[in-house]
């Protein structure tokens, strides 16, 4: 079960987007970006750590995107699209937390509507409870938004 | 830039959310983050068109073998 925890929507004003009072309880969250427009890089972090979160960045939603590959996480893509990234972060009885993109899309005309081609990464960090939760980028565009869900048995 | 730069910060325990403006600093840092992304993304056109050229390539080099297209790409994948 999912339980919505905060969502919020981003003008193209916003350059960044952090989260502080993560519930740790229950079996992990999923965070669903909705970013449109977006001409550059975006960057997931988890406790303010780009690193921590290398394994989960992908490319999403611009012509060049190449799901599989370690490189940047883009989203939104070149050309005004819509890019949405799905991040499965379950959690660990020792307070550790995974981290897996389990899908993303990004725009129809670009054939990147990938939701089914859920692909979970192993990057099991142990006790390492997730205390905040960011994305930056060099403009979110006037539709975008972050959704934190808390899953639940 | 005319457009106040803001960062948004969302507390989860109470639902709050606030837009706070960049501070010159912050405005600086985020200026630069934009030229290095920028730079990456040249170089990774420019790979990606290196990449399609090399491919051109040894495609119009295997015609010229005499290998059909549909022969190409069975040996290709493409």
């Amino acid at each position: 079960m999912l339980e919505l925890i905060q969502s919020v929507e981003l003008t193209s004003s916003a350059t960044s987007i952090s989260f502080s009072g993560i519930p740790t309880d229950g079996e992990g969250l999923w965070i669903v970006a909705s970013l449109w427009g977006s001409s550059s890089d975006c960057t997931l972090t988890i406790n303010g750590s780009t690193s921590a979160t290398k394994k989960a960045r992908r490319s999403i939603g611009s012509a060049s995107s190449s799901f599989g590959q370690d490189t940047v996480f883009k989203i939104g893509g070149l050309n005004q699209h819509l890019g949405v990234a799905v991040f499965d972060i379950p959690f660990y009885a020792d307070g550790g937390y995974n981290r897996a993109v389990i899908g993303r899309g990004g725009s129809v005309s670009q054939n990147n509507n990938d939701f089914n081609n859920y692909t979970y990464i192993d990057t099991y960090w142990p006790n390492a409870n997730i205390t905040s939760i960011g994305f930056t980028n060099a403009g979110f565009g006037a539709k975008s938004k972050v959704d934190i869900y808390r899953k639940k048995a | 830039m005319s457009e106040k730069l803001i960062k948004v910060v969302a507390d989860c325990t109470t639902g709050e959310v606030l837009e706070v403006e960049l501070t010159p600093e912050e405005i600086t840092e985020h200026e630069a983050a934009i030229a290095v992304m920028q730079a990456e993304r040249e170089k990774q056109a420019a790979i990606e068109a290196e990449r399609e050229a090399a491919k051109q390539s040894a495609n119009d080099k295997l015609a010229a073998l005499g290998l059909s297209p549909e022969e190409i790409a069975a040996i290709t994948g493409a």
